[in-house]
């Protein structure tokens, strides 16, 4: 068997493939806690809703600038069918049709790389690698 | 994954439910008891109902289902319930907001309610006094002497009332005819502990409630004013032939009607 996770990977913003550098997913659930006076003093939980966390790093490109009006990734902008595939361009992939971009940071690498990370929360729906 | 079931569930007026513990407050005057408990959404009207109480009438007859008390206190009943949806927020067949559980703040205050199955409800009694102006066709006082005192430098009796009231809560039916019938009529046997006479019904005021299922009931608020003079007697002077004091007085020479006609008092359930 050969690993290969990662490899290939890319983001999509609609039409705009993203030069990406990592990308990170953190999907969470908010839990109900009940504590009654039978549960033997250990918490219960049931779901009672979930969010994502997204933070896409990539690197500035002087060709396409992504923060310009298209594709416009800004703080407080929205990111439109995001698609974050596993491997090439296909499935299996995260689905965001709805990202609000809430931090959007710029660093410059000795290296002579241009960094922009953006850290988004999805809105509405968005889809597990399926 | 559901996390509550019947593992963990208590039974509370037939419906079930979880405990969430209790907040209890003691002062000199405001004791109160506060029990957190969770129940599933679709139950909560259910166990609202039951626990503040409720009256229905059908076919005549009154059934009182008493608002629940707390365990701890027994005297501290059920008054008020503050509701929150708790778990993953849904949607009902409308579209409404609908949740898998109702979080229940129950709110325990003193009794105001007897427990013979009739709620009696809150009492109030007031002071006021009234003057009678003595009569000036004939002496009606007296000094230690014996003289009669001169009707024109006579002075006035004060003597006391006392206005009493009590708030009879959640009544299936709103009694109009009986408040009707009964007005300005005095008690014709012992009333509340005063004798035959000396309380006059002043009226009602009424206030409609809604159950939590919809149902309406009615508190209302009975008025009565106490003369430590039976309200049909006025004072007589002393006139030859009659040694004159409080007498019995009417409108009509038969002796048939007085000002305030004696009344049965028992429909209003306050013994």
């Amino acid at each position: 068997m050969k690993f290969q996770t990662g490899h290939g990977g890319v983001a999509t913003l609609g039409s705009y493939l993203i030069p990406i550098e990592t990308w990170k997913v953190t999907a969470t659930a908010q839990a109900e806690v009940f504590r009654n006076s039978k549960s033997g003093g250990h918490p219960l939980r049931e779901a009672a809703g979930v969010d994502v966390e997204v933070e896409i790093t990539f690197e500035f490109d002087f060709d396409a600038n992504p923060l310009a009006e298209t594709p416009g990734l800004r703080a407080g902008g929205e990111l439109t069918n995001v698609h974050l595939p596993l491997r090439s361009t296909g499935l299996p992939r995260w689905e965001f049709p709805h990202l609000l971009a809430e931090r959007v940071l710029q660093e410059m690498g000795t290296d002579g790389r241009l960094i922009v990370k953006i850290l988004a929360h999805s809105s509405g729906v968005f889809s597990y690698p399926a | 994954m559901t996390a509550l079931d019947s593992t963990t569930s208590i039974t509370l007026a037939g419906v079930m439910c979880w405990d969430e513990g209790v907040r209890e407050e003691f002062g000199r005057s405001s004791p109160r008891a506060v029990r957190k408990l969770v129940c599933r959404w679709t139950d909560r009207l259910d166990l609202v109902n039951r626990l503040l109480g409720y009256a229905t009438s059908t076919g005549g007859t009154t059934t009182v289902a008493q608002p629940l008390t707390y365990k701890g206190a027994p005297f501290l009943v059920c008054t008020h319930v503050e509701i929150e949806g708790t778990g993953m927020l849904g949607a009902d067949s409308d579209g409404d907001a609908a949740y898998p559980y109702a979080r229940l703040r129950v709110i325990y205050d003193p009794s105001e309610f007897n427990n013979d199955g009739h709620e009696t409800g809150n009492e109030n009694l007031d002071f006021s006094s009234e003057v009678v102006a003595l009569p000036m066709n004939g002496p009606s006082l007296y000094w230690s002497n014996g003289d009669a005192v001169d009707p024109r430098a006579a002075p006035a009796i004060h003597f006391t009332t006392a206005t009493f009231s009590r708030t009879l809560y959640s009544q299936p039916t709103l009694p109009v005819n009986l408040i009707f019938t009964l007005l300005d009529t005095v008690n014709q046997g012992p009333f509340l502990g005063a004798a035959a006479g000396k309380v006059r019904f002043l009226g009602a005021r009424t206030h409609r409630r809604f159950t939590a299922t919809g149902a309406k009931n009615w508190d209302i608020t009975l008025a009565f004013l106490y003369r430590s003079i039976e309200h049909n007697k006025s004072f007589r002077a002393n006139l030859s032939g009659d040694a004159g004091g409080w007498q019995d007085i009417y409108l009509d020479e038969s002796l048939t009607q007085q000002p305030y006609p004696p009344a049965d008092y028992s429909a209003f359930n306050l013994a």
